[in-house]
């Protein structure tokens, strides 16, 4: 309904061209969101692709999704969290980047097999970057793939539809727009051929569609984070997620 | 071991042989007395190396089995050694009667308390005089693991976009903390939000850096367009496409809504497509 038209676009272009001057000669990747964006992993399961959190009644929600891009079939059922791997939802009160509270996930087992333990939230000081796991805090662990309920919280770890809809690929989709602009920019294609209009597609399709993703969904009292991050219950706070991995 | 067994069981006022050697038992008792011989499966378990903030890693298996002729006492079990409180014994584990054939089984878990070499050992004593309690030995390594961070991701969407030029490495972004977002990217937003019309380069940076979601614990409902959280049905690419194009301008990648329905209830978000 609404388009990018390439007179709407233009000036964002020029912006493009700027932070692009230096670019020349660099191979492009270009991808949408947050997904496949972890050039320093293979493990597509510390690859972080989406936070949600939201509120439900007196609690809230946290969601984060890795893995992008799972087909289904055995690509999904034999999915699994990485078992080196710490996943962990950094809350902040005055936005300054330091964490005030965590909540910290980790997994052990291989396969459809795997335990998850979910610790938090817990106040801790914590700049992000290097970490470990922490001494104490409410916990819970049970099976992935199931609901699992303890510690004030419900925890759900395992593979889902991917609730993140884009149209990213094709001609007059995001990765068209942004192909488009990087190649004026360059004066060199950047992308696919047939990904170069720099506006978006009436009958869009969502590219996601029919893909999976692991999630990991904990659901714990508004209550137990405005506690642990010294707030009240009404106040704000800033979230986000990370993936790190055992050194 | 195999010597000793033999002569063991030899002695006719012997009721029960027990031992944790199965081969063994097979190999010198082809027709022999009604016995009962309890095996297990497994002589040792090792449970490798895990953090002691973790809580209990994989349980592993105990199986035993009695592979005699003859019913036999076996239980109640426990752990014994000197890291005994590392290892958490699940299962039934109180004394039974263990029919000729019949295996019992019950789940080890590791929990280390401290750091280094953990040993312990499950201990089931039997009602066979020979051969007593039948040992399963236990290790494993206790560790404090520190954790490099891969990956970040706070606004949907939006620092992708703008970390696009690829003179700014992806990688540095991922494993960096919002601590130092603001130094190190701002500049950089505001260069791409100068040249979009609708929009102040430097609020439209203030607004997007540090990378965190704001969540407003007080909203009556919580979404990405009004910046108080991220439901999952919220069209982030659109929001996104609204801040960098400018406040007054609605555009879209229109792709509206997900594929699949969000449920109402805990995962709230839609199982896998087969």
């Amino acid at each position: 309904m609404h388009h990018l038209t390439l007179s709407r676009f233009a000036p964002w272009m020029a912006a493009l061209a700027l932070a692009a001057l230096v670019a020349v000669g660099t191979t492009l990747t270009l991808q949408g969101a947050d997904h496949a964006d972890s050039p320093d992993t293979t493990e597509g399961n510390l690859d972080a692709n989406d936070l949600y959190v939201f509120s439900q009644g007196d609690n809230l929600v946290f969601a984060l999704t890795v893995s992008p891009l799972l087909a289904p079939g055995s690509a999904t059922s034999t999915a699994a969290f990485n078992p080196d791997g710490l996943y962990e939802f950094k809350l902040d009160r005055e936005r300054d980047g330091v964490a005030e509270a965590v909540i910290q996930v980790a997994f052990s087992g291989t396969g459809s097999n795997q335990m998850v333990d979910v610790r938090g939230p817990v106040a801790v000081s914590d700049g992000g970057g290097t970490t470990s796991m922490l001494a104490a805090g409410p916990s819970v662990r049970g099976a992935v793939n199931t609901t699992v309920t303890g510690g004030g919280m419900s925890v759900f770890a395992g593979p889902r539809d991917d609730p993140f809809f884009i149209d990213l690929f094709g001609d007059r989709s995001v990765t068209s727009v942004l192909n488009a602009a990087f190649s004026a920019a360059l004066g060199e294609q950047v992308g696919a051929s047939g990904e170069q209009t720099l506006a978006f597609n009436p009958q869009a399709t969502d590219d996601l569609a029919g893909l999976n993703v692991l999630a990991i969904v904990v659901e714990l009292p508004k209550s137990a984070v405005a506690s642990a991050l010294g707030i009240g219950t009404g106040d704000v706070f800033y979230a986000w997620a990370t993936t790190s991995v055992r050194r | 071991m195999n010597t000793a067994l033999f002569r063991r069981r030899a002695l006719p006022a012997l009721a029960a042989l027990l031992t944790v050697t199965a081969a063994a038992c097979d190999d010198d008792t082809p027709t022999g007395p009604r016995v009962p011989v309890v095996t297990a499966a497994t002589q040792v378990l090792a449970f490798g190396t895990l953090d002691t903030n973790f809580g209990a890693g994989m349980a592993q298996t105990v199986t035993l089995t009695n592979t005699g002729g003859a019913a036999v006492m076996v239980g109640p079990l426990s752990v014994a050694g000197a890291a005994a409180a590392d290892f958490v014994l699940t299962g039934d584990v109180q004394a039974r009667s263990l029919a000729a054939g019949a295996s019992m089984q019950v789940s080890v878990a590791f929990d280390p308390t401290a750091t280094g070499t953990r040993e312990a050992a499950v201990l089931a004593p039997t009602d066979d005089q020979a051969t007593g309690t039948v040992t399963v030995g236990l290790t494993g390594t206790g560790a404090r693991f520190t954790y490099a961070q891969v990956d970040r991701v706070g606004i949907p969407t939006l620092n992708t976009v703008f970390n696009h030029p690829p003179q700014f490495s992806k990688k540095d972004y991922n494993v960096a903390s919002p601590m130092a977002d603001v130094a190190t990217y701002t500049g950089l937003f505001e260069t791409v939000a100068g040249a979009v019309s609708n929009a102040d380069p430097a609020a439209t940076a203030a607004l997007l850096l540090p990378d965190e979601l704001p969540v407003n614990m007080g909203a009556a409902t919580t979404s990405f367009a009004t910046l108080t959280g991220r439901a999952p049905a919220d069209d982030a690419v659109d929001v996104a496409l609204s801040v960098v194009v400018g406040p007054s301008s609605l555009h879209s990648d229109n792709v509206g809504s997900n594929d699949r329905a969000f449920l109402t209830t805990f995962p709230y978000l839609a199982p896998p497509n087969d």
